[in-house]
């Protein structure tokens, strides 16, 4: 072998295509502390560990065989002493003196395999992670909607409680503390910007006696078309409540002393002149605007009042509060 | 005849015969494998060649991990193909683990196989002491796999694809692409654990199609142990030990692989003629 092949800082190796060692240079030899004889003319599975052996057949005999060339392959080889040695090669085929050649040649990558390895095992991690992640996102993904469709859930029923809670069961209107809430509000902003509202108390007249004389069942059926009725009269922004037993509240918004009386005087026309196809009944209504200064009782205590004398006139009447008192100064 | 499945498995037909030859190739390669024995049927036969999903040209997008991590998943890749072409008692030719996916699929569907040549088959590659030397201890095995990683030909198709999103340097990816066994390295290495963790020593008492098993000499993948106790176990197979060495005899030896093929199958259809 010539001399710079023999010594160049680089394995070489010819193997004829049974695997036979032709040539291998000393730089090699001593990589694998081997003596010329005890390869020269052997197969090169003395020095490929198993896995080489079977990576090899695998990889690089296909590869040389089809492309005429290997660059770059990673193999480990194994020295006299088994131990691993891994190596870089690149290997060529071609025909020399009428045979088919194998040229190889080989770096030792001790180092760079240390190096990579460490990659490797970096890249698994990241891997590992990614999958981890992966599955970790798609759970809580899961988890979200579920906590989404709970929340929904619950929003629903508590818009529903919500509802319940200040709704009247029978009537289907408002509730009192519905009512009472609402008219802390009205009271507020009357104070605030001066905007007036007006209160009806509603009773029906005789009602007791409907009761009496047709049972309960008839007196809940009275109660609940009075309810249908109150709301069909009412504006959206009116508050109609049951404030409770045969009486009922109407808070109208912005509304002053005469538009509220032309509005309790329409509504006890209306239950006048309505055939219910039930005992006939007719109601007495109380009405008090707001004043400045003004308090949620003081209101409430007006309109009573107002409801008061309406009853005692007669009732199926109309009384306002400042009549009341007017009329309290004239007599 | 479905254009999915012939897309996907990137299936190559010739030759002018009318009856089927399929040619399966081994662990991690491409039907390029084939190259020096396939072309001797085209005479007689119709040749039928293809990629394993993952490897070669075949789709890479069909790929699933959960499918492909049993090698019941080529197999049905095999099936798939003997529907989409209507074939019926074809032969089969399967290199290595190829071998194996053949017969695997000749169990589900015994009719589309009329013979099964499989060329250094291995049902079980590792040792199960004492009655089975399947040739590696389990930390050899290991080693396989981490050298198929260490190895860019697993990360060619990888890095190919990194490459070409890479517009300056367009002469890299090509000469990827054209690398020979470029396989994704995630698919590789399912792959080889589907192959080389496999054990389907139970499942070659159920094989009826005849077949053909070439054991190579001093073959380090499929030791000739292994060659025999499949003949041992497989039904009506024929064993026969080549003078070829190594694993891939269809490139080293194509001639004798070819002689050896041909004598098999025109024994069997005189066989045939006679008892006719």
């Amino acid at each position: 072998m010539d001399e710079q092949l023999n010594f160049a800082p680089c394995g070489y190796l010819s193997l004829d295509d049974d695997g036979t060692i032709l040539a291998i240079n000393e730089t090699l030899l001593n990589l694998l502390g081997h003596n010329l004889h005890e390869l020269q003319g052997k197969h090169i599975d003395l020095i490929l560990s198993n896995a080489s052996r079977s990576f090899s057949q695998l990889y690089f005999f296909p590869m040389i065989r089809l492309q005429k060339k290997v660059e770059e392959m990673y193999i480990s080889l194994k020295s006299k002493t088994d131990e691993e040695i891994p190596i870089l090669l690149n290997a060529c085929r071609h025909e020399r003196n009428g045979k088919m050649c194998n040229d190889y040649i080989c770096v030792p990558m001790k180092r760079r395999y240390e190096y990579e390895q460490a990659l490797l095992t970096v890249k698994k991690e990241t891997d590992s992670c990614n999958q981890l992640k992966k599955k970790q996102i798609a759970e809580l993904d899961l988890l979200r909607l579920e906590l989404e469709s709970k929340q929904n859930e619950l929003l629903e029923l508590n818009e529903k409680l919500q509802t319940l809670a200040v709704t009247d069961g029978l009537t289907g209107l408002k509730n009192r503390r519905y009512f009472q809430e609402n008219l802390t509000l009205n009271v507020a902003l009357h104070r605030k910007r001066l905007e007036p509202f007006s209160l009806l108390l509603i009773d029906i007249d005789h009602f007791k006696s409907i009761n009496d004389n047709f049972g309960h069942m008839m007196g809940d059926k009275i109660l609940e078309e009075f309810g249908r009725l109150l709301k069909d009269e009412s504006r959206t922004n009116d508050i109609a409540a049951r404030y409770g037993g045969e009486e009922f509240a109407l808070i109208l918004p912005n509304i002053d002393k005469s538009g509220a009386l032309k509005i309790a005087e329409g509504i006890r026309l209306h239950v006048e002149n309505t055939n219910w196809n039930l005992p006939n009944i007719t109601i007495s209504i109380g009405v008090a605007t707001s004043s400045s200064n003004d308090t949620e009782s003081a209101i409430q205590l007006r309109a009573d009042r107002a409801l008061y004398t309406s009853k005692n006139r007669g009732r199926n009447q109309v009384t306002h509060a400042s009549d009341l008192i007017r009329s309290l100064f004239t007599d | 005849m479905d254009q999915n499945i012939l897309f996907r498995n990137n299936v190559n037909i010739t030759g002018k015969g009318s009856k089927a030859i399929l040619f399966a190739p081994g662990f991690g390669c491409d039907q390029n494998m084939w190259r020096m024995v396939a072309p001797f049927f085209e005479e007689h036969f119709r040749v039928i060649l293809f990629d394993y999903v993952g490897s070669g040209k075949s789709d890479y997008n069909a790929y699933s991990p959960s499918k492909y991590s049993d090698l019941k998943g080529y197999a049905q890749d095999v099936l798939d193909i003997c529907d989409a072409l209507n074939l019926k008692e074809a032969v089969f030719v399967g290199h290595s683990v190829g071998g194996i996916i053949g017969m695997l699929a000749s169990i589900q569907e015994p009719d589309r196989f009329e013979h099964l040549i499989m060329i250094g088959p291995s049902p079980c590659y590792l040792n199960d002491p004492p009655n089975y030397s399947g040739g590696f201890v389990k930390g050899e095995l290991e080693a396989l796999i981490e050298m198929m990683e260490m190895n860019y030909i697993g990360w060619a198709n990888y890095l190919s694809q990194v490459i070409m999103k890479n517009p300056d340097r367009p002469e890299l990816s090509q000469e990827l692409e054209e690398s020979f066994c470029s396989t994704d390295p995630t698919v590789a290495r399912d792959f080889a654990i589907a192959t080389f963790f496999s054990d389907h020593r139970e499942d070659l008492k159920m094989v009826t199609v005849p077949s053909l098993i070439l054991q190579c000499s001093n073959d380090s993948i499929a030791p000739i142990e292994v060659g025999e106790y499949m003949h041992r176990t497989l039904s009506e197979s024929t064993f026969s030990l080549m003078k070829a060495t190594g694993h891939c005899p269809h490139m080293s030896h194509p001639e004798e692989t070819i002689r050896l093929i041909s004598d098999y199958l025109t024994t069997s259809y005189a066989g045939c003629i006679s008892n006719g």
